[in-house]
């Protein structure tokens, strides 16, 4: 789906907040690189796109109710088999409704297993005075106990991108700290700026989170996203 | 829009709506600033008094003879519109409210009644400052809300939304040394806002530098052009009152929650160039700082004049604020154990004045000898000076060879003298004329050594931040 598209649908079903598929398909204009993940409404599509992707595979619930999917055993890594992928699938769909019985279940996202990196976050969400504040830390479920984050307003320059990389505690871990590879600190720079021009083009956006993105020697890549739109 | 401010500063004639006979009264104060120190036309406005310190008054801003450039309202909010209307039927260009209960008291009429005048003033060509504030500080053309304000001018621009806080950064300010351009207590904001003022300020001759306490952003978006713009003309340091405030919707992502106020001001001022302070002293300590020393680009830095123990915590404070104790390089010491073979050895920075008895060396030359090299960028001297006039006398001649050195080194140099409040009231006098010396000398002061570090840290993270903005 475009960016309008993926807008459109949500007002018309009256959602601020995307799915993860949406949400990629939307970042995806950013030029930010993104784990291409596609929507599995049956156990059927998820083998069939598992398939066509290669595998290993993630699979993960798509539910505009559930914020935190693997609090309720909404995701599965390391797929290696046709086999696995559908008993992630039964396992996924009957934990999260156990989990929480309300939710609206829309499928399965299915993405190919991404290789392991160090992982990062980088966000956004609007400030009542300044409008966009761009956000950078190490990700997984780290940011939010040590809060080791750097924060710039939107529009950055490279200059304002560069520090915000160097300006957090946990830099030497993506410098290659003992068995930690190096992340390419460029890629990262280029991510945020990106990020700040699609801002500046899309007010709609009132929060974003790219957590986590792999980052690597020579790139990055976000494997799971969330938007929250502006109300209409 | 320069225009309009303009008149601020040089307005040709002032009217004080309020103007009372009263000592108590702040029209009475107001007047009395006005027809004592403006050199410019000045009437005071009063519907009861016949007349206020001996001048006739005028019922109305209507009665006046001629048209009033600047007005200053100490009136109740309830006669505010017919002000307005009185103000654009003399074509009057700046209304300064120090009337307040406006939009500040939360209540819908009061901020209905701001709406409507703000409506007015717009109407009729008249810009408004304030409400709720003290208004100006210009020693150039005589007018002070505070009789207590140096007469002396100086090149210190201040905005505060708060009168209380610009009177102390005044009068505060003033007891350290420094003296000021322009001083505006801005309050609610409603009309001439902080972007205005630090927009008018940033191009202003007058001001070198500037310096602001800040509660509400009115337009966050042109404040950063602004201040980006003043940042690399002038230093700007920014105090932000109501910086722990929650947002004002409910957020759920991961940077919602770690992008609070505080958090988003600080990298605001990162982006911008803008000295961020968290309290008034600090405010008033990098004003200091950049009223008294001249461009630093390095974070090299040279102590002296501490004995034993104060050389050890001076070294921890430095470094903990980020300033390196560059090492006594090679050819220096080569050059100190010329003079004297012992000594020379073992001298280490922050220089131990204390070791040097008995040596051919006194503190001043070695501070001279090495702060010379290139390898530093700053000298911070201590000057422990006990409260008493013997301990005050030898401070004093500390001061002239530290002052001596500075001139010489065309670095900047910072002194650490203890704040320490002395039991014998005639020692509190000798204290005083030491930092007054000081002062005259041209001297940052500060009252210890963890301070004097983050003020020299600063000052050097601001010119290095220009140098890279290529400003």
């Amino acid at each position: 789906m475009t960016v309008a598209e993926v807008i459109q649908k949500a007002r018309q079903d009256g959602r601020t907040l995307l799915t993860e598929v949406e949400s990629k398909d939307l970042l995806r204009e950013s030029g930010i690189p993104v784990m291409d993940t596609q929507l599995a409404r049956t156990r059927t599509e998820a083998t069939k796109l598992a398939q066509e992707m290669g595998l290993p595979v993630v699979l993960k619930i798509v539910s505009p109710e559930v914020t935190h999917k693997s609090d309720v055993g909404g995701v599965k890594v390391g797929l290696d088999s046709l086999r696995q992928v559908r008993g992630a699938f039964d396992s996924i769909v009957s934990s999260t409704q156990e989990a929480v019985p309300s939710a609206s279940i829309l499928g399965v996202s299915v993405q190919k297993m991404a290789d392991p990196g160090v992982e990062i976050i980088i966000g956004a969400n609007k400030d009542p005075q300044f409008g966009h504040v761009i956000m950078f830390g190490l990700g997984g479920v780290l940011v939010e106990m040590l809060k080791d984050v750097s924060l710039r307003l939107v529009p950055l320059t490279p200059r304002d991108a560069r520090e915000m990389v160097r300006e957090i505690k946990s830099l030497p871990l993506l410098q290659g700290y003992r068995n930690y590879p190096a992340c390419s600190l460029e890629s990262i720079e280029q991510a945020l700026l990106n990020l700040s021009s699609f801002l500046e083009q899309h007010e709609e956006v009132r929060e974003l989170d790219l957590n986590p993105i792999f980052c690597y020697s020579d790139g990055l890549v976000a494997v799971d996203a969330r938007v929250v739109l502006e109300e209409d | 829009m320069g225009y309009e401010i303009d008149y601020l500063f040089h307005p040709r004639s002032i009217a004080v709506a309020g103007a009372s006979e009263s000592p108590d009264k702040t029209g009475h104060t107001y007047f009395k600033n006005v027809l004592e120190n403006f050199k410019g036309k000045s009437w005071p406005i009063n519907f009861r008094a016949d007349e206020v310190l001996g001048v006739p008054t005028y019922r109305s801003v209507r009665d006046l003879p001629e048209d009033v450039d600047y007005v200053i309202s100490a009136i109740p909010n309830r006669d505010i519109i017919d002000l307005v209307d009185a103000c654009v039927s003399k074509n009057a260009k700046v209304l300064h409210l120090f009337t307040a209960r406006f939009s500040e008291t939360g209540f819908e009429k009061e901020t209905q009644l701001e709406y409507e005048m703000l409506e007015k003033a717009r109407a009729g060509g008249l810009r408004i400052i304030g409400p709720n504030c003290m208004g100006l500080y210009y020693p150039r053309e005589g007018i002070a809300w505070g009789r207590d304000f140096p007469e002396e001018a100086g090149n210190v621009g201040i905005i505060s939304q708060s009168g209380g806080n610009g009177g102390e950064i005044i009068s505060t300010g003033a007891s350290r040394g420094l003296r000021f351009s322009k001083v505006i207590s801005y309050g609610n904001a409603l009309d001439l806002n902080e972007a205005d003022l630090i927009d008018y300020l940033a191009d202003d001759p007058e001001t070198e530098m500037i310096g602001g306490y800040i509660e509400g952003v009115r337009d966050g978006k042109r404040l950063v052009s602004v201040l980006r713009k003043a940042s690399r003309k002038k230093p700007v340091v920014l105090l932000k009152g109501g910086r722990t405030q929650a947002g004002t919707h409910m957020v759920s992502s991961h940077t919602a929650s770690m992008a609070g106020t505080r958090e988003v001001w600080e990298a605001m001022c990162r982006q911008t160039g803008v000295t961020n302070a968290n309290s008034l002293e600090e405010l008033l300590d990098m004003l200091v700082a950049f009223s008294t020393m001249p461009p630093a680009k390095g974070f090299n830095l040279l102590v002296g004049g501490g004995a034993g123990g104060r050389s050890v915590l001076s070294a921890d404070e430095c470094e903990e604020e980020g300033l390196h104790l560059q090492p006594i390089p090679q050819e220096v010491r080569e050059e100190l154990e010329k003079q004297d073979p012992f000594f020379g050895a073992w001298v280490t920075n922050p220089v131990d004045s204390s070791i040097m008895g008995g040596s051919n060396l006194t503190p001043y030359d070695v501070v001279q000898l090495i702060g010379e090299n290139p390898a530093y960028d700053v000298v911070v001297n201590n000057i422990g000076a006990r409260p008493d006039p013997a301990g005050q006398q030898r401070a004093t001649r500390m001061v002239d060879h530290t002052a001596d050195i500075a001139d010489k080194l065309g670095k900047p140099v910072a002194l650490v003298i203890s704040d320490v409040t002395p039991e014998d009231p005639s020692h509190f006098e000798v204290t005083q004329q030491l930092r007054r010396h000081c002062i005259d000398r041209g001297f940052a002061i500060f009252p210890n050594m963890g301070r004097a570090s983050r003020a020299v840290k600063r000052l050097v993270d601001y010119y290095l931040w220009k140098e890279a903005e290529g400003a």
